[in-house]
């Protein structure tokens, strides 16, 4: 197990340093200059060769006067030395502007995870055990439903609904301005403003883990050894716990990893929509703002997640299901 | 089975679809308003009785611009925190009228002297009032308004990637910016209350004189620490050897994001910033001693938060907001204009300082014709583009400027006279293009045709076919493919425009004609772009049509028009002494009316601003010179 995870985390550090080339290879490749939209506007303001010599000096402090490969190597060495670069838009070490977006992302996302899983497990190993009841058609029309339609136009009924018209949440934000209270008023109060995002985050993801779930459960329930274990008079709780539900585990364990996962990924759209300060908003912001170091370190931690998940995924199999448990 | 499922999911889409389409707003007609540039308040005066003798209540200003917290505006430039920045800064040297005229801040300024040197520069010195403090009670002294220069000017700060041009214009500022000379000639710290700033000769005369030797104070020990110094010996300012980048970059890099322990000079003090909500809490400062005319803020809480554009409306409507400012869509407008019906709510309207247009490079290609360039704005009817693009909220001008500018309006009947408005007109079209020799097919025969050709004179035949940049997810550009270059009128006067999409920055490659990025941004591609324009209250076209070839290679003339009439008219304008308003005048209406008949742009459409707020607000004006401080400042809240 130790070796295989070992020879998994050199796998990943191979992988990561590829992806890292590719990374760094496309955003050169953009047509581009970050030195000339710094100093752009000093054009109207200095002279010729003044506004010539801010420009050298951008280029020179940012580096662009390096070919290629040594700016890759520089990158590189800052990296391993925990320096993401400096966001040429905020003019501060990435590392410090990706820090609140990213315990904001994390602080939302805990939640939205938690409540999802708590809706859709049960749901989905009642919905298999009652399959084809009225209950379990209603879940099947309202997850496809919900699945179906995309994830801003419930945002936008929420909000018309729930902040406009009933008046009972806040339209967006992530807190009351000039708030004062205790620090646990504070946060019920942030509760009270995520309260709508999480709502239309569960019901955005209700869908397909539940469907997934029951299915996995429906195909568990069907196998003989449910059979066998009911014939042994086994009680209907344990056959389905511990029997159906552990085999049915096997195929879901990808996506509640995966899911568990996307605790550190942000929602572009949720994040614009309740105007929260998120990680997917800082994505497309820098995106649209070209301010590539910004952009390579988020893809870079997306990258590094993926990897873990799979990582992670994997070695829950030989948890889970003993038959491939690995012990080379 | 099966059928009731479909029967039931049926009867479930026609429910929510019903639902969607009830939450639709009843009316999408854009409401068409006459641009007439008037601040249109429409609640009624306010009862002057009703006015608080004291700071009271709170305003909730909402911004769809990203607030990051970084508030001095030298390392980066966000509108949001720039707001922020203006609210808790102020006891200038001068100040800004309503109409955008610059004055003396006599509130600030006990008194002042203006010295005309052997040389050609001309030194003001500036006399401070007695008692003017910051928020925190420390005391506002001449050194405070010598930072300023000396520290937004600094080698040592711009080596950080700071912009550091606030004293550009003084006598001196090359050598210090540099690093060359230790010593700032152009500043004189001469005692507590009393320093002088002197304005180089070669920018003199300058029309916009007073904001170039405006000073407001900076707190030198928070940005650096008490052992940093100022001195002057007689020659001029400088700060102690221990002032370095290495020792104060840390300082900077957290003084420039500091909330509560901000030293604010405004009418307003930091209380706090939440970075995660993005919302800036301000109060009023009660040392703030006024602006120019002595009037302080009557609002005692203003808050500044960040909304998002699909959401705004809502926050307004739900009270979350009591402001939103520059709204510009035809769909925003006409929501926020619904609102204002149901009650509960007002609206200023005002015109962008500014517009869109369409950009074109004259030294090449058909568009290097002025008959070209006229004959496109005669195939585009720019007041039914202007009218689709804004939703009915815009207008369409005839030269380089905005509306509601004074030098605008104050020529506005000759500009009547004066300026050809380009109506569209097929028929006008083809004469111009029939007067400037677009008169033969491909083949060199006369024209029937097709596209029209001109013989050059080196004897080629040159095809009337236009190369168009236009940036990518671009509305303008959409428009733009429906309105001109896919009207038939145009391929009936035997013009073709091919359309190229593509990114921003590749576009402003493009432009520029910047090889340094790649060779093929330096050959001359493209001849017409579509692009935006705002002008602050400092109107200086000095560059703009220069044909210095210098700053033509480093892209300061984008039109590559190298018209000597046109450069020296533009460069007439702000070489004006400050008391010559008339002059100013007759300069500007010159240079409009020779940039109307060359036509270098192309203006599409001028947005009619819209503000929208709660009626809580009273006495809130604002136009698009003053910032939305100064709105603020003359507002008061009723609750």
């Amino acid at each position: 197990m130790l070796k295989y995870t070992s020879k998994r985390i050199l796998y990943m550090i191979f992988v990561f340093s590829i992806m890292s080339v590719i990374l760094f290879s496309l955003y050169d490749m953009i047509p581009g200059d970050p030195a000339r939209a710094e100093v752009e506007t000093l054009k109207e303001l200095l002279k010729p060769d003044e506004y010539q010599r801010a420009y050298e000096q951008a280029r020179e402090r940012l580096g662009l006067n390096d070919p290629t490969h040594i700016r890759y190597g520089k990158w590189v060495k800052g990296l391993l030395k925990g320096d993401l670069g400096m966001s040429a838009v905020h003019k501060q070490p990435v590392a410090k502007i990706i820090g609140t977006p990213l315990k904001n992302t994390i602080f939302i996302n805990i939640f939205a995870v938690i409540i999802g899983l708590g809706i859709t497990i049960p749901l989905g190993i009642y919905c298999a055990i009652k399959k084809n009841s009225t209950f379990d058609k209603a879940v099947q029309v309202l997850t496809i439903v919900g699945y179906s339609i995309p994830v801003f136009i419930f945002a936008l009924l929420f909000i018309y609904l729930f902040a406009v018209k009933l008046g009972w949440f806040p339209v967006s934000g992530m807190a009351t301005p000039n708030f004062k209270g205790t620090e646990w008023q504070a946060f019920l109060d942030k509760l009270k403003y995520l309260v709508l995002p999480l709502g239309v985050m569960t019901i955005g993801s209700l869908g397909g883990i539940t469907r997934y779930v029951r299915a996995a459960m429906a195909d568990a329930l069907t196998m003989d050894y449910i059979k066998t274990a009911r014939a042994k008079g086994l009680k209907e709780k344990v056959v389905i716990f511990s029997h159906a539900w552990r085999n049915a585990l096997l195929p879901v364990v990808t996506l509640l990893i995966g899911w568990f996962m996307s605790i550190f990924y942000g929602s572009l759209i949720i994040e614009r929509m309740f105007a929260l300060n998120g990680l997917g908003k800082l994505l497309i912001d820098s995106l649209n703002n070209q301010d590539y170091p910004v952009v390579m370190a988020i893809q870079l931690f997306y990258i590094v997640i993926a990897l873990t998940g799979n990582l992670i995924t994997d070695l829950s199999y030989g948890i889970v299901d003993p038959r491939v448990r690995v012990n080379k | 089975m099966m059928k009731k499922s479909i029967i039931f999911l049926l009867i479930l889409t026609l429910v929510l679809s019903a639902f969607l389409v009830g939450c639709k707003p009843k009316d999408d007609q854009p409401v068409d308003t006459p641009g007439t540039g008037d601040v249109t308040p429409t609640d009624d005066p306010a009862d002057v009785s009703d006015v608080p003798t004291e700071p009271t209540g709170q305003i909730t200003i909402g911004n769809t611009t990203e607030l990051s917290g970084d508030w001095v505006p030298y390392w980066t430039n966000n509108a949001a925190d720039y707001d922020v920045y203006n609210f808790i800064t102020g006891q200038a040297t001068v100040d800004m009228t309503f109409e955008g005229e610059y004055l003396v801040n006599e509130t600030t300024v006990k008194s002042y002297d203006v010295t005309e040197n052997a040389d050609g520069s001309k030194t003001y010195t500036w006399t401070i009032n007695d008692g003017l403090v910051y928020a925190d009670g420390s005391p506002i002294t001449a050194l405070d308004y010598v930072t300023s220069v000396m520290l937004w000017s600094s080698n040592q700060v711009q080596s950080t990637g700071a912009k550091a041009s606030y004293g550009y214009y003084l006598t001196g500022y090359g050598a210090f910016n540099k690093g060359e000379s230790k010593v700032f000639s152009g500043v004189r710290l001469i005692d507590d209350k009393t320093f002088s700033v002197t304005m180089a000769a070669e920018y003199l005369p300058y029309f916009y004189e007073l904001p170039n030797v405006s000073v407001g104070p900076t707190k030198l020990s928070f940005w650096t620490d008490e052992t940093v110094t100022i001195k002057d010996d007689g020659e001029g300012a400088y700060f102690s050897d221990n002032f370095t980048a290495e020792a104060y970059q840390d300082r900077w890099n957290v003084a420039r994001y500091e909330a509560a322990t901000f030293p604010a000079s405004g009418a307003y003090k930091l209380v706090s910033f939440d970075t995660s909500a993005e919302i800036a809490v301000m109060e009023v400062n009660e040392n703030y001693p006024g602006d120019y005319t002595g009037k302080k803020p009557l609002v005692k809480t203003v808050i500044y938060k960040r909304v998002t554009a699909e959401t705004a409306l809502d926050e307004l409507s739900t009270g979350q907001v009591d402001i939103l400012s520059q709204m510009a869509s035809g769909d925003e407008i006409n929501a926020g204009l619904d609102l204002v019906d149901k009650g509960g709510f007002s609206y200023t309207s005002y015109p962008r300082a500014g517009y869109g247009k369409l950009v074109f490079q004259c030294d090449f290609g058909p568009t290097q014709f002025v008959e070209v360039r006229q004959a496109v704005a005669h195939l585009l009817d720019r007041n039914d583009f202007a009218k689709a693009f804004t939703g009915g909220f815009g207008t369409v001008v005839n030269g380089p400027y905005g509306e509601s500018m004074w030098f605008y309006q104050e020529n506005k009947a000759t500009f009547n006279e004066k300026l050809n408005p380009y109506p569209y007109s097929l028929d006008s079209a083809v004469k111009v293009l029939e007067e400037g020799g677009w008169v033969l097919d491909a083949s060199g025969n006369p024209y029937k045709e097709g596209i029209r050709h001109k013989k050059l004179a080196d004897g080629t035949i040159m095809p009337l076919s236009i190369e168009w940049a236009s940036s990518e997810n671009n509305a303008v550009s959409d428009l733009l493919v429906v309105k001109l270059q896919e009207n038939p009128d145009l391929a009936a006067a035997g013009i073709a425009i091919n359309q190229t999409v593509m990114t921003f920055t590749e576009l402003l490659n493009y432009m520029y004609r910047d090889a340094s990025v790649d060779a093929k941004y330096g050959v001359p591609t493209y001849g017409m772009y579509n692009l935006a324009t705002n002008y602050t209250p400092i109107y200086d076209p000095t560059t703009t049509f220069t044909t210095d070839p210098e700053m033509v290679k480093a892209g300061y003339n984008t039109n590559f028009l190298l018209n000597k009439d046109l450069e020296s008219k533009a460069k007439a304008i702000p070489l004006t002494d400050p008391s010559d308003r008339a002059g100013f005048l007759t300069k500007f209406a010159d240079y409009v009316v020779l940039w109307n008949e060359l036509l270098p742009d192309l203006p599409l459409y001028s947005n009619l601003y819209h503000d929208f707020y709660n009626e809580k607000l009273k006495d809130y004006a604002k136009n698009p010179l003053i910032r939305i401080d100064k709105a603020i400042l003359y507002s008061y809240v009723t609750e």
